[in-house]
This record gives C-alpha cells, structure tokens and sequence, in this order.
C-alpha cells in the first residue's frame, strides 16, 4: 500500500493534538486531515472527509472517546487508536478485543507501531468496518445486550432488549437510527445508545417499513430524517436531530429517493 | 499444715508403744504441734516482707522457741496420761527431736511459699508481656491505619488523569521545541508534587501559601485546556495571614475542573473567593456547570456522592474545627456548583 494513510487526531486538550502531530509527522506514509478538539467535532469531521485512520482520546467533554465510537456510523467509522491517561479497565476491554491504544504520555515507538497496526487491519479483507473490534471492546466494558429471542411479540412496535436481567423495551418510534458492527448492532434512540449482540437480518424482521438500509451497515428512521444534501459520487447524508448525520451510499440511493421527491 | 500432722505422727510412730495411752499421746501430741503451727505461720507471715537475714533469725527463732513449747506441752501430756514421772531429765533429748520436726516444718512451709510465689510471678510475666504483645500490635495496626490513610490522601492529590495528562504536555512541549515552557511546566509540577508530599493532613498554613499553591495547580491545568478553562479570583487580603488546613481548596478546586471544565465542550469559568468576617473566613469555589443537563447530583446527595471527595474535606474539619465550621453547596450564579466553607478565625484548630 503505498497510498498514504489519512488520519484524524482528536483531543480536547491542544498540546495533546501537538504532540501527536509531531509524532505522527516522523512517520511515513502518513497524512494529516484533521485535528478535533470534541467528540461532536470528530463525528461532523468524518461525515464530511475519508479518514482511514482516527487517534481518539478517551476523556473529552462532551462527548468522550467511547462515546464518539457508538455514534459513529458504520459505514464511515475509521480504525481507531485510543489514547488514554489512565484508565486501566478501558484497557483491559481494548487488549481482550485487539484494539490498539496508546497510553499517555505518548511514545514516538509505539505511534509508529500503531499506525503499522492499523495498515495491517485496512488491508485484511475480514474488517467490515473500523468500528467492529471498538463496539466490541466496549461491549465488554459495558456489558452487551442481546435481542430479545422469539417471534411472537405482544407488541410489535417494541424492540425488545435484554440486558443482564433487564429487558429494555424500546419504542420502535424512537429509535433513530440502527449500524451494524461485527457481531454487535448500535441502536440509537435520541441520547441512549443500545449495543447488541445481534445480526442485521435479525434485527431487521422485528423492524416496521419506516426503516429502510440506506448503508451496508447502516438502517434509518425515515421519520426521523430532517434535511437531505447531495454530495458528490452519487451519494447523499441525511440529518437528523441532534446533529447526526448519516451517510447513504449509492446502492442503497433508491431508498430515500422518495424523501427528495 | 497437712504435712506436719503427717511429720509429727511419723515420728512418733517408732516409739512403738502401741497402749490406749500412749496412742492418745501420740495423738493429741499431734494436734498440740499442729494447733502451735497456726501462729507460727502468721508470725512468719508477717516477717514476710523484712531483710532475709532478719527472716532466718526471725525463722529460727520460732523454731526453738516452737519446738520447746510443744517438747515442754508434750512431756507434760505422757506425764498426766500415764504413770511415767521424773521425765523432765529427758528433755533435752525431746526437744532435740521437736527441733528437726519443727525445722523440717518451717522449711517445708518456705519452700511452698517460694513455688506459689515464683508461679504467681511467672503468671504476672506471661500477663504482662501478653499484655505488651497486645499493645505493640496495637501501635503498629494504628501506624499502618495512619500511613494508609496518608497514602490514600496522596493518591487523591496526586490524580493519576493529572499526572499522566501532565507528562504528555510537557513531552509536547519538548517535542515542539518549547523548551521554556515546558521547563516551567516542570517547575510547577515539581514544585507542586513537593507542596503534596511534605503537606501535613493535620496542619494549618497561612490562606497565602494555600493560595500559592493552589495558583501552581492551576497554572498546570491551564495549559493543558489552554482557553476552555477560565479561573477568576477575589481574594481579601485581609484573609491572606489567617490559617487554613493546607490543601484545602486544591482538591475542590479539582473537582470543578473534573466535573464541570472538563464536561463542558465549551469549557467555562472557576471563581475562588476569600472573605474575612468578624468571626469566620469565607472561602468559596464556584464553577460554571458541566453544560449536561440532569448529569449535575442534588445538591443533598453531594456530599455522599463517591468522587468528589466532598465528605473527606469535612470529615477533616471536623476533626480540626469540631463543629465550628460550616461546608455547604448550592448553585452558583455562574450556573454549575458552589462550594462555600465558614471557618473560624480564632481559636486555633487543635
């Protein structure tokens, strides 16, 4: 491979970003694209650029590193790197899950190690997605859910989740948007994000018609969808509310197309 | 006493004259030493406590004087029972016996006395260094209580996320040539580790060295969120002298950091103030909020709320001030919390 990686530092503190730079810069085969300072600035970032690559710090206002992940769509989620000052149980998850992260104060070595790591991963046919080995990691940080077994449902405009031995029941109404990582699917209902151990044919038979795949990993509310833009290869992003926007690939350019009448 | 009936009775034995008489002799010859031995006993009882020398006179002593009384009490008594008369001239005989009995007695009743005292005492010792176990564990789990307690407040200062965060800056700093920089950030931070270390839990020191220190702090904080983070002060100099237990304000004032600056993505405002009253100094941390709604605990739950260390701060004026100061929160203006503390000016803190 000898296209350059593009890559995306986000830190809230600025000469954590620096520093970062710096390092990256002594490393070949790296482009910069970008510097974030929040996590909804890392989110908006990859809507609008390819990124091959993201170094995510864990603690952030706002919206902080694990956060930034289950937002992110699939489709356009990068490998990403953690970078941690200490937090020895988000490490812990990302050694069981081989995702790679980097312990502050960084280390000239292992951001070179790091950025290899993450070539290796783009290269392997396996990888669906960057986000699938992360949601996977925290998963295990947070305990995953399942989907509630059983096609006879009392109410089919529920999802029902079970979590350890709770069942949150999800109104379907709610829910905004749904991305598919490995083995997990992100449910996301306004500020709640639900990870699940499921597959996206499962999910899908549970789901009514106003969801519609509009990615290879992503499905939409089309009830929730407030503003279309076209953008250029034949693709268009959908906004919802609260900032999030969804990228929709060309294949799937019909299932919307009735929204842009 | 038992064994100087047993004594008397077996030396009487081989006079062997086994008549109704003599047998009563025997017998009531045996009662007599016996009923003598009684204030023998106290007599040697009471000299228990003078110089020994004094004691084996005083023993002696009542030996012979023991041993003529019952010779003198036992001729007398075979003289009345039986026929036998003129046996005084035998006297000397008699009581030269007496006097072995007599002897062996008294230091039969030593040698009892020594063993009784020679366990009591050893009793006393093995209480005694039971007793002297029990304390040393006691002073060491009290040590090992207090260097815990000390570690623990160490570690709540020196917060790992700050430390590490540090380190990074100041590699930042290097790596960008920034050397002056990162040079002071180094001083700050060294100076500040210091500050920690040798701070004492239990004392005070004057509001304008909490204040310098607290100032060190700050500076390391502001340049890692650099224009997200705002600190104001009011300070009264009037309050600068007056004594405060030393890290007081650095932890509350890490909690606004953690809690409120470092929630915020838009970053926000710390405002510390220092009032003198006629009574009391007013010391107050109030910060601009976090920004996420219902994330903020009540107000009630905060001081039970694991993480912002809020009981330990009064648990450690209580243990300074009893109940002469006052910790409360309520919601600032600046929109996130305020932490004010009501301490007393005089009267020393213990």
């Amino acid at each position: 491979m000898t296209q350059s990686l593009r890559v995306l530092i986000v830190d809230d503190e600025p000469l954590a970003l620096d520093y970062m730079e710096t390092l990256l810069e002594s490393v070949p085969d790296v482009n910069i694209v970008g510097r974030c300072r929040s996590g909804r600035e890392a989110l908006a970032t990859l809507q609008q650029k390819t990124v091959d690559l993201m170094f995510l710090d864990i603690q952030m206002p706002g919206l902080n590193g694990l956060d930034v992940v289950k937002r992110c769509q699939s489709d356009v989620m990068p490998v990403v790197v953690f970078a941690t000052a200490y937090d020895e149980y988000a490490v812990r998850a990302f050694e069981a899950n081989a995702v790679d992260y980097l312990l502050k104060p960084f280390v000239a070595e292992r951001v070179s190690e790091a950025v290899l790591r993450a070539k290796d991963r783009l290269l392997s046919v396996a990888l669906q997605s960057g986000k699938e080995a992360a949601v996977a990691a925290i998963a295990g940080l947070e305990g995953g859910s399942e989907l509630l077994a059983g096609d006879a449902q009392d109410k089919p405009t529920r999802l029902p989740i079970k979590d350890g031995p709770h069942t949150h029941l999800v109104e379907l109404e709610t829910i905004d948007w749904i991305d598919a990582a490995g083995d997990y699917m992100c449910v996301h209902a306004g500020n709640q994000t639900y990870i699940l151990r499921s597959t996206m044919k499962e999910l899908e038979k549970k789901l009514t018609s106003e969801f519609v795949r509009i990615h290879r990993s992503t499905i939409v509310n089309l009830n929730k969808v407030r503003s279309v833009d076209a953008i250029p290869k034949g693709e268009c992003l959908l906004h919802l509310d609260d900032d999030v926007s969804l990228k929709v690939s060309r294949n799937y350019r019909s299932a919307v197309q009735d929204l842009m009448g | 006493m038992g064994l100087s009936v047993v004594t008397l009775v077996s030396l009487s034995l081989p006079y062997d004259q086994l008549e109704f008489a003599y047998i009563a002799h025997n017998l009531i010859q045996s009662v007599g030493g016996f009923l003598l031995c009684a204030p023998l006993r106290t007599a040697i009882k009471q000299s228990w406590s003078w110089s020994p020398w004094n004691r084996v006179l005083t023993a002696s002593a009542l030996t012979i004087v023991g041993a003529a009384l019952w010779t003198a009490f036992r001729l007398q008594l075979l003289m009345t029972l039986t026929d036998e008369t003129g046996l005084w001239g035998d006297f000397g005989g008699w009581f030269f016996a007496s006097l072995f009995v007599f002897l062996a007695w008294v230091l039969l009743y030593h040698l009892v006395k020594f063993a009784q005292l020679l366990q009591g005492e050893k009793e006393t010792l093995l209480v005694l260094e039971a007793g002297r176990r029990k304390e040393a564990f006691k002073l060491v789990s009290a040590e090992s209580a207090a260097r815990e307690a000390q570690l623990k407040l160490l570690r709540y200062q020196l917060n790992p996320h700050f430390l590490f965060n540090t380190l990074n800056s100041i590699a930042s700093l290097v790596s960008t040539r920034r050397s002056q920089d990162a040079q002071s950030m180094i001083a700050e931070l060294s100076t500040f580790l210091r500050f920690s270390l040798e701070s004492d839990r239990n004392i005070t020191i004057p509001l304008r060295d909490e204040i310098e220190a607290l100032d060190l702090y700050l500076r390391i904080e502001q340049v890692r969120f650099s224009d997200r983070l705002i600190v104001e002060q009011e300070i009264d100099p009037r309050a600068l002298p007056v004594k405060v237990p030393s890290l007081l304000l650095q932890p509350l004032v890490e909690n606004a950091i953690k809690h409120a600056i470092g929630r915020a993505e838009e970053g926000g405002h710390i405002l510390i103030t220092a009032k003198l009253t006629d009574q009391q100094l007013v010391l107050s941390v109030e910060d601009s909020g976090s920004g996420e709604d219902g994330k903020q605990p009540e107000l009630s739950d905060l001081f039970e709320t694991p993480g912002f260390g809020l009981r330990s701060t009064a648990e450690r004026l209580e243990n300074l001030y009893g109940d002469g100061f006052s910790f409360n929160a309520s919601t600032s203006r600046l929109g996130g919390l305020k932490l004010a503390l009501h301490l007393p000016t005089r009267g020393n803190p213990k």
